[in-house]
């Protein structure tokens, strides 16, 4: 297995960043490579320029902030200020890929990981075999071939729908200076375009959580055969601020899947309901069962549609049995 | 006077650990020749196609471009095969591409880059075939059979059926009867090391193949087959192999287009497979159906055994003859039975080729019958220790299929576990959810029937010693990373009284070793073991002598002494130095040299297939697993493995824990999440390791490996194998110990979350509906 040849550029400012975005319009962004290289040696969607984002200090060390695009998988894993300020992102990172690949990761990549499908994340020669896709060399999707086809391809980041409950804002820099999205709002339903608008030239530089995060318990449940290596085959995070005390009654919540969808979603209908409520095996069976109904998993994952959407119903009850203080 | 201590028993690192841990060890990608080309493969995109023409126009503009092979060119339409009574394999179609994957041609060029590039280029005319993908199919009459071999007009390979005893009356006259039908998902052997060789044509005319495999000597064979040449100008060369499993234990048809490559460019050609081409040459487990029905009378005495396989052997023969049987006659132990019927089918379907792997023939049938005897335990209500242990083989039998059984370790395997594992206070006595289950297993130590009708010893070992007092030991068993060259160094050092250190072995060159059958069939330490002993020996009384000359006293009174010295039994004074009887027996004669070989006793009875699953001995395993199962996503967890394997002696203790834990962790990958799995079209859907499910050093428990020696009288100093038959009870173990659990039992493998939460839901329906009608 070997990277095509490539240009690889390495820009040490974010000025120089923009240059080389602007010079070179067919290139893909790197942080640790780990989703796109990986994508590059089975010939996936291969870019003749890719612009490394691992020199600019804007992305990562200290004075970057906790939340830098920049940071690796391992810091958000082991960093003290995110395990006061949100506990629950640094147990999902630990739960991504293995050891190894959370030393390279990034932030960044892990937010914009592409979308899997197993008709698209095979080999040159498999894909060939297979007359491809539309994601990838041919005009049709294998799962659902419509006409005006969109491609579902699952998303598969674990740490989005975190981010989501924690209610975090993405921090972008362009050309034309810095703009902030909620990140809830980040994603478009679509397994090719992903995002809602991005301007050119334009990355990620961090996330910002809103000032009463740390007022928030979020606890997030993610389905996967083995326990280190695989992807989420279904994710829920749930989030919740207490009226007074931890454990009485909520006075407002989040919910957000991964997994389930081309893009990370936050469900707010669900959430609503919960506001006024205290969590009991009741409520949540409900939102277990109302969750299921909302998810809609596609077949181009290892577990069945079926079996990831009853699981929805696990994932989302435990998520949230597990913000009692208690569990 | 202190006397030779021996290895035997204790704990030490394989020879070759420091070489592999340090990442010094040359394995096949780390060997390059001068003007070597790099060959890519072209593989078939069709399911089942005649290939009518290959055109290599676009795939010669790519920089670096040198030379193709394609279908019909000289050699590429030669059968081989690892079975001389199944060679139906190909270097290239001849006509016919029988599986998505399959190898069509190959492009050889300066870079590997540009090999990739070029082959990519490759385009083929093809005219389909009807493909056939479900075994059920495969027994359908056919005018395009997959090869001209088959039975009776359809894609049956091979039929085997068997019959000892009154079967029909054992069931008439049964008290239970259990058993089921059972389905088992194709498995990979998911070694390290992809496979890779590289062909150098000699400037003298010989070809040489260097090859990551487990069988040099098979290949060997079916290169001068192939290449049409005298096996002694074929030389083949085994580097260190990053594990084997079964899945190099072939001759493959890259093996055979590297060469033809390299015989036709003039250059060494050098071709490693990516990890999906490791799947797409498969040779792994068997996708198989099996039905059992086990019978037993009041007093849990077994009756009988009735089973049926069908296997898919997917698109070439390989080992699946030797398959067909091993799914019935590997089922003859470890429990005595006085009528057993078996019928097997193995069928050809259009996808990539079944084989041998890691407890060969003998796990999913394992499967079937450790389920049976928990369901008839259960409806006898005894133990299902106690009804094993009463119905257990006893040593220095035969079993109705004439299988000779001398030493077995069983009763003490199942005593063993059931202390270990608390089994007493657990067993049908923990919360729902946990759980307990025991599996056990018997398996051959090495076939005693050569593939190829042979008078040559199935093992042969030389020893060379010049004036440096190395031991030199040449052997053509294939180390692949199981430990049989420690073994034969300790073999050797054991026999002369020597350390282990003083001894190198030499176990990869066909120009320079003594023919080995290879590693397969768990037969290395027996074979190469007794065949390494007896050159040891032979050494020994050469040294006696030397002794005798250097001190007047009678040679057979020497004996090996502390420190490599070697003792007088009749004079304690009398020490006479190792380096001081070598440099003796050297004088006037040079370097000493020595060999010792090993052929199986004469076995079997005088019926069709008698042959398969002889051996010259038989090792016995009993195992607990304990696990957790959430019914809320049938998730489950194995918490503990108690693993009592007989082994008939622990050279090397370490070694054997060694493989004791690693057919555990492997048989939990085959019962909880491995399966290649394939798309209606007949193409792999998870050829990667992210996609086939290995467990993780996370999802693997802790393993408490209990060696039993039950001192083998014909192993070499006792032992016998330990590397394939510990990996079958682990599966029914497990399946054994989810119905303690959740009280269901899995008809499919692996035993996958959706799966245990299928059968979950299907046992609350089935209760609701006894309820609603009660
Ligand atoms: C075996 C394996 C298992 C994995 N398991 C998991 C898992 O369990 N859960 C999970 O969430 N992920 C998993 N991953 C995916 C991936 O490794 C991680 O999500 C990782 O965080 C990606 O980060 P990266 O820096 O390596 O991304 P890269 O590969 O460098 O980039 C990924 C994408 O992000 C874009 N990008 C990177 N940084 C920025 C930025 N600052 N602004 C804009 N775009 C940017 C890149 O252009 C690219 O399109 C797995 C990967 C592998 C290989
Ligand atoms: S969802 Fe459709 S378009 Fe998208 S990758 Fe899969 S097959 Fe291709």
């Amino acid at each position: 297995m070997r990277i095509p040849d490539l240009a690889l550029h390495r820009p040490g400012s974010l000025d120089e960043a923009f240059e080389a975005t602007a010079a070179h319009p067919d290139h893909d962004l790197l942080g640790g490579g780990t989703d796109l290289l990986c994508n590059y040696k089975w010939r996936l969607n291969v870019r003749p320029h890719v612009i490394s984002l691992r020199h600019l200090p804007e992305l990562q060390g200290e004075a970057a902030g906790p939340l830098a695009a920049g940071r690796t998988l391992h810091e958000l894993e082991h960093c003290p200020v995110l395990a006061q300020l949100c506990p629950e992102l640094s147990r999902a990172a630990a739960q991504i890929a293995t050891p190894l690949i959370r030393r390279t990761a990034t932030l960044g990549g892990n937010l914009h990981l592409d979308t899997r499908c197993w008709h698209f994340n095979q080999t040159a020669e498999w894909r060939l075999a297979h007359d491809s896709c539309l994601k990838a060399e041919a005009d049709q999707c294998r799962v659902q071939p419509v006409p005006g086809d969109v491609c579902v391809a699952t998303y598969s980041g674990d740490l989005a729908p975190v981010l989501m409950a924690y209610g975090a804002e993405a921090v972008l820099v362009g050309p034309d200076g810095e703009r902030r999205v909620p990140l809830s709002e980040y994603y478009a339903l679509d397994g090719i375009r992903r995002f809602a608008e991005r301007k050119p030239g334009e990355l990620m530089l961090r996330l910002d959580l809103p000032q009463d995060a740390g007022d928030w318990t979020v606890r997030y449940q993610k389905l996967r055969l083995r326990e280190t290596f695989d992807f989420p085959e279904g994710g829920v995070a749930v989030g919740v601020r207490w009226a007074d005390q931890p454990g009485g009654e909520i006075a407002e919540a989040r919910v957000a899947s991964t997994a389930y969808d081309s893009v990370p979603r936050v469900h707010p209908d669900l959430a609503e309901r919960l506001v006024g409520r205290q969590i009991q095996e009741d409520v949540a069976e409900e939102l277990g069962a109302s969750l299921r109904e909302e998810v809609r998993p596609m077949k181009n994952t290892s577990m069945s549609p079926a079996y990831r959407k009853k699981m929805a119903r696990v994932l989302a009850k435990r998520a949230l049995l597990a913000c009692l203080p208690s569990s | 006077m202190t006397r030779y201590q021996s290895t035997v028993g204790s704990r030490f690192p394989l020879i070759d650990s420091m070489e592999k841990t340090s990442g010094q060890g040359i394995y096949i990608e780390d060997m390059k020749f001068p003007g070597m080309l790099y060959a890519r493969l072209v593989r078939s995109t069709e399911t089942y196609a005649q290939v009518e023409e290959v055109d290599f126009s676009a795939a010669q503009e790519v920089e670096g471009y040198v030379d193709s092979l394609a279908p019909g060119e000289p050699g590429t339409g030669n059968t081989f095969g690892v079975l001389p009574i199944s060679e139906d394999e190909t270097p290239l179609p001849a006509p016919n591409a029988l599986y998505s994957g399959a190898i069509v041609a190959a492009v050889a060029c300066e870079s590997e880059v540009g090999a990739r590039e070029a082959a990519l280029r490759v385009q083929m005319r093809t005219k389909k075939l009807p493909a056939v993908l479900r075994p059920k199919d495969a027994l359908k009459e056919t005018d395009q059979p997959i090869h001209s071999n088959t039975i009776g007009g359809t894609n049956l390979h091979k039929a085997v059926d068997q019959e000892f005893g009154d079967v029909d009356g054992a069931f008439e006259q049964a008290d239970v009867v259990t058993g089921g039908e059972y389905v088992f998902d194709g498995i990979n052997h998911g070694f390290t090391e992809p496979i890779g060789c590289i062909a150098v044509p000699e400037p003298n005319g010989r070809m040489s193949l260097y090859s990551a495999t487990q069988v040099p000597h098979y290949l060997h064979r079916a290169l001068a087959k192939v290449l049409e040449m005298p096996m002694h100008r074929i030389r083949v060369y085994k580097p260190l192999v990053g594990g084997g499993f079964g899945g190099k234990s072939d001759p493959f048809p890259h093996e055979m287009v590297a060469a033809l490559l390299a015989r036709k460019t003039g250059r060494p050609v050098k071709l490693i497979f990516d990890r999906d081409e490791v799947f797409l040459n498969n040779h792994g487990r068997h996708p198989t159906e099996y039905k059992i029905r086990v019978a037993a009378d009041r007093e849990g005495r077994l009756l009988g055994l009735d089973a049926h396989s069908r296997i898919d052997g997917g698109a070439w023969g390989s080992f699946g003859v030797v398959t067909t049987y091993y799914n019935g006659v590997l089922s003859q132990g470890p429990y005595r039975l006085p009528s057993f019927r078996y019928s097997g089918r193995r069928v050809y379907t259009n996808k990539p080729a079944s084989g041998a792997m890691r407890g060969h023939g003998a796990v999913n049938a394992r499967y079937a019958l450790e389920t049976a005897l928990d369901e008839m335990a259960e409806k006898l209500q005894v133990d299902p220790f106690d009804l094993r242990a009463q119905n257990a083989l006893p040593a220095n039998t035969t079993t109705l299929n004439h299988l000779r059984i001398t030493s077995t370790g069983f009763l003490e395997c199942l005593e063993r576990v059931r202390e270990r594992s608390g089994w007493n206070e657990k067993f049908r006595k923990m919360p729902y959810g946990r759980g307990i289950g025991l599996g056990c297993g018997f398996y051959i130590s090495g076939s005693a029937l050569p593939i190829h009708r042979t008078r040559t010893p199935q093992s042969t070992v030389h020893i060379k010693i010049d004036v440096d007092g190395g031991v030199t030991i040449h052997s053509l068993a294939a180390d692949i990373g199981q430990g049989s060259d420690t073994m034969l160094a300790q073999c050797v050092a054991e026999a002369m009284g020597v350390r282990i250190d003083r001894c190198r072995v030499l176990a990869k060159d066909t120009d320079t070793a003594p023919i080995d059958l290879g590693s397969y069939s768990s037969r290395v330490t027996f074979m190469a073991g007794n065949a390494a002993l007896r050159a040891g020996e032979a050494i020994f009384r050469k040294l006696q002598r030397a002794c005798a000359r250097l001190t007047g006293k009678s040679a057979e009174g020497f004996v090996k002494g502390a420190d490599e010295t070697y003792l007088h039994l009749d004079d304690p004074g009398v020490v006479v130095p190792y380096m001081d009887a070598l440099r003796e027996a050297l004088a006037d004669n040079g370097a000493l040299i020595a060999k010792g070989a090993y052929i199986a006793p004469k076995l079997g009875g005088a019926f069709k297939g008698s042959g398969a699953g002889l051996s010259p001995s038989y090792s016995y395993q009993a195992f607990v697993a304990e696990v957790e199962v959430d019914p809320e996503t049938g998730f489950t967890r194995v918490d503990k493995i108690w693993a009592a394997h007989d082994c008939g002696k622990a050279l090397n203790r370490l070694a054997v824990e060694g493989q004791l834990e690693g057919s555990v962790h492997m048989g939990m990958g085959q019962a909880l999440t491995e399966q290649m799995v394939y798309l209606n079209n007949g193409q792999l859907r998870n050829a990667s390791f992210l996609d086939y499910k290995i467990p993780s050093p996370v999802d693997t428990p802790e393993i408490e490996a209990i060696v039993v020696e039950s001192n083998d009288p014909e192993g070499p100093l006792g032992a016998k194998e330990c590397g394939e038959g510990a990996l079958a009870p682990i599966i029914p173990a497990i399946g054994n110990a989810i119905y303690d659990a959740v009280g269901v039992r899995l008809h499919e493998v692996p035993m996958t979350p959706e799966r245990v939460l299928k059968a979950l839901e299907q046992k609350r329906k089935a209760e609701e509906k006894a309820r609603a009608h009660s």
